[in-house]
């Protein structure tokens, strides 16, 4: 069925695009744009896709490119406003959201029989148009500063910058707080951290719609866990250690001036070089860009503090991925499939019921599983 | 110790595996001509769909027999010397061993029609065959896109997946009068062919291929016992598989339909085992054999064998029966006795659109169940039988056996309560 809407929309994207060319409709203002655009780049993929293969490498460049042009210069600007958006985070935010819509409702398709990822990937859509993209853009117009309810520290970690928070009004500074100290490590003792990454985070959202084609490409080996696990605890450990510099220097500024001024200057310079590195670098250009060579979850597995801090709570919790007992062929459809890189099969191999720090829950192992020798759970304990 | 495996399937790599936990030191060498590094056999249609890689199906990571010191050797081994134990290698090469095991798996049986020796007939067991079906598929898909499945049981139906996969119409010939009769009842089979059917497989029952018509070399059109003709660019001919014996016969190692060993999986030969689906047990006094093709007998006698080989001197049991496969999306498990034999003998079916369970019992106890559609932990099915448990306890206990996906939502039993 599929194949027959790609076929269609090949034979149907040339006499669009001459069809809204001669009728006038590319130079209707803003919409204009949007449908030139919107045709321009269907066009040219479905037919890239079809006879010019771009290979892993130069998709990955490509998309390390549109965010070193995001980030770093002003092109994005420029195209935001001859699009009437305020700006090119709203214009980046319009993308996205298309993203983790469109490739969530094919998601949805090929997975309907599994009602988890149906409800996964509704709440993973729902998650990003309302709380991530609707709602901030909305906020402003009714005079509030716009505050993003599906990120929390120390994934957002300036949500804990008293400079940054305080600046709103009382609830949101609750909410913060408890979200991010109470709620969040609560659900993944109950739920595991899958509640978190599987089913609201902006990140996991794109991970799981836009990045599924390649979520094979994990690195299953040894040495990746090895790094992984030095990797994701460092960047916590910085994370922590660096909002309690922030936070320390804004409580005891005026003593401080006195006593120590190099701290509130390793405050801001913190707030910057972490900015740079993790928000923009890792979490972004890096995060991002290597999905068609490394998988979709390279920020989520080795840099993502939030997905450490709860890969620890989620060790300690009930969630668990329980393995059927002499069932598995070892055929290496959950591993292959696992964007981890998680050997599960190992586990299963050896009739062993696991949690595993990394596992964000997905439930694609145990979907992929031919003789469903595994299954996520909550114990009841 | 001089360990050598002939085979690297399932049972040669957990005998590896068994030697190992014992004997730390003795160097292990395993020969397979099929491929360089051990895979799933089962993963095998997974690989022709394009699901996975070769290396994806491998059952370690390649670096492990290296810190194991097994040595996998790339080679067939073509004769085996018992008398100064050693084995004979295709180049004329020989190796010295200590203890030797025969794991060489299955061959798949052969049709006698005529025409299955034209371009474009096919079986589908070894790494080989896939290799080959895909290259006819790949032709196929520059044809008529037609293809046509002989034999109703476990590997026929994963063929025809794979090519319905690969946007091929499919005719699938089955022999009998419902989809793998001989271990699914009729209403289950039904049940599978009605489903294959939703994927535009044309079941055919009571058929039987008579001849293969050829045109330049390669396969035109088949011909059913019932002289329907039925034009196909691929013939995929999965009709059982047969202990593979040639190795035991070329070296005089006493064979029977496989190779005749005991419980102790010891063959006739000194110091030479033989595990997995080559192996014929023989029971003195007992009046059959026992063979059996299961991937999961395999694994256990492998393991067995590799233990007696290093020392040990364990039987092996085959144990309750389980079994499961895929049709299709559906999973299917088998637990226990599944077959209905004579008049005490009871049986509780349940199909709906979802799923099907049967379950067979003896004056209300429970002695097997064949699910099919829904998830079920069969070492939990198997405790309820080995606690001679009757209907009623299954139903209301159901739920500690079922092992569907999470918000997988409520299960019809037809009776009592629903999961």
């Amino acid at each position: 069925m599929i194949e027959t809407v790609r076929r269609f929309i090949r034979l149907a994207v040339i006499p669009a695009y001459l069809f809204a060319y001669f009728a006038g409709l590319l130079t209707q203002g803003r919409w204009g744009l949007v449908l030139h655009f919107a045709l321009l780049f269907v066009g040219m993929w479905s037919f890239v896709r079809r006879w010019l293969p771009i290979g892993a490498y130069t998709l990955a460049a490509i998309f390390m490119l549109f965010y070193f042009l995001l980030y770093w210069t002003d092109i994005f600007s420029v195209l935001a406003s001859g699009l009437g958006l305020a700006n090119k985070w709203m214009l980046y935010g319009v993308i996205y959201t298309l993203l983790v819509l469109g490739f969530g409702v094919q998601f949805i398709i090929r997975n309907r029989h599994s009602r988890y990822h149906v409800w996964r990937t509704v709440s993973l859509m729902s998650v990003q148009l309302f709380l991530a993209f609707t709602l901030p853009v909305l906020m402003p117009v009714l005079d509030q500063p716009a505050y993003y309810f599906s990120y929390l520290w120390p994934l957002k970690i300036d949500y804990f910058y008293p400079s940054v928070i305080l600046k709103y009004p009382l609830p949101f500074v609750f909410y913060s707080f408890l979200g991010s100290l109470i709620l969040a490590p609560a659900l993944a003792l109950i739920l595991g951290k899958r509640f978190y990454c599987s089913w609201v985070c902006g990140c996991g959202g794109l991970a799981e719609t836009f990045g599924d084609r390649w979520r094979h490409l994990s690195d299953k080996s040894t040495e990746a866990w090895k790094f992984e696990k030095v990797a994701i605890h460092t960047v916590l450990v910085i994370a922590v250690l660096g909002t309690a510099i922030v936070i320390l220097s804004w409580t005891l500024h005026d003593d401080l001036s006195r006593h120590a001024p190099w701290l509130s200057g390793a405050a801001v310079r913190f707030e910057k070089i972490y900015g740079f590195v993790v928000g923009s670098v890792l979490a972004g250009v890096v995060g991002v860009g290597v999905y068609p060579t490394l998988g979709p979850r390279v920020w989520c597995r080795y840099f993502c503090p939030m997905a450490a801090l709860l890969g620890l709570i989620q060790k300690a919790g009930r969630f668990r991925i329980r393995v059927k007992p002499d069932m598995c062929i070892s055929c290496g459809n959950c591993s292959t499939y696992c964007e981890m890189g998680i050997d599960v099969r190992a586990y299963a191999q050896r009739n062993e019921s696991f949690t595993r720090a990394s596992c964000v829950g997905c439930g694609m192992c145990s979907h992929v599983c031919p003789r469903g020798v595994l299954r996520l759970e909550n114990r009841s304990r | 110790m001089q360990y050598i495996i002939v085979g690297n399937g399932i049972a040669g790599t957990s005998a590896a595996r068994a030697i190992r936990e014992i004997d730390s030191g003795g160097p292990i060498t395993m020969i397979s001509g099929e491929t360089a590094y051990p895979f799933s056999r089962t993963a095998l249609m997974y690989l022709a769909m394009g699901q996975m890689r070769l290396e994806d199906t491998e059952f370690l990571e390649r670096r492990s027999y290296r810190q194991n010191r097994i040595h996998l050797l790339h080679d067939r081994a073509e004769r085996l010397d018992t008398v100064n134990r050693r084995v004979v290698l295709s180049g004329g090469d020989e190796l010295q061993y200590d203890r030797l095991l025969l794991a060489t798996g299955s061959l798949p049986a052969r049709l006698g029609s005529k025409g299955t020796e034209l371009d474009g007939v096919v079986h589908f067991v070894s790494y080989l065959d896939m290799e080959r079906l895909m290259r006819l598929v790949e032709r196929a898909r520059r044809r008529s896109r037609r293809a046509v499945v002989v034999g109703g049981g476990l590997i026929g139906i994963e063929v025809a997946e794979v090519l319905v996969h690969h946007g091929l119409t499919v005719d699938y010939l089955i022999r009998e009068d419902s989809y793998w009769s001989p271990v699914l009842s009729a209403a289950e089979g039904h049940y599978v062919e009605s489903h294959m059917a939703t994927f535009g497989v044309r079941v055919h029952l009571q058929r039987e291929l008579a001849e293969i018509v050829g045109s330049g070399g390669c396969v035109r059109e088949i011909v059913t016992n019932h002289q329907e003709r039925i034009p196909c660019d691929l013939v995929a001919i999965a009709v059982g598989v047969i202990p593979n014996t040639a190795l035991a016969k070329a070296s005089g190692i006493p064979t029977g339909r496989g190779i005749l060993a005991d419980w102790q999986l010891s063959t006739r030969a000194p110091d030479v085992y033989a595990a997995g689906d080559c192996v014929e047990i023989v029971t003195p006094g007992a009046p059959r054999n026992f063979i059996r093709a299961i991937w999961y007998s395999a694994r256990d006698m492998g393991r067995v064998a590799g233990r007696n080989m290093a020392g040990r001197a364990d039987t092996f049991d085959p144990g309750q029966w389980y079994n499961s496969a895929k049709f299709f999306h559906l999973e299917y498990t088998a637990a226990g006795k599944t077959s209905v034999d004579g008049e005490e003998d009871g049986e509780y079916l349940h199909q709906d659109g979802r799923h099907s369970i049967r379950i067979v019992h003896r004056d209300g106890r429970l002695l097997g169940f064949s699910m099919i559609g829904s998830r079920w932990d069969h070492s939990v099915l198997l405790r309820f039988i080995r606690e001679r448990r009757d209907l009623d306890y299954f139903f209301a206990h159901a739920g500690e056996a079922r092992f569907d996906s999470e918000m997988q939502g409520r299960l019809s039993l037809g009776r009592e309560k629903a999961l």
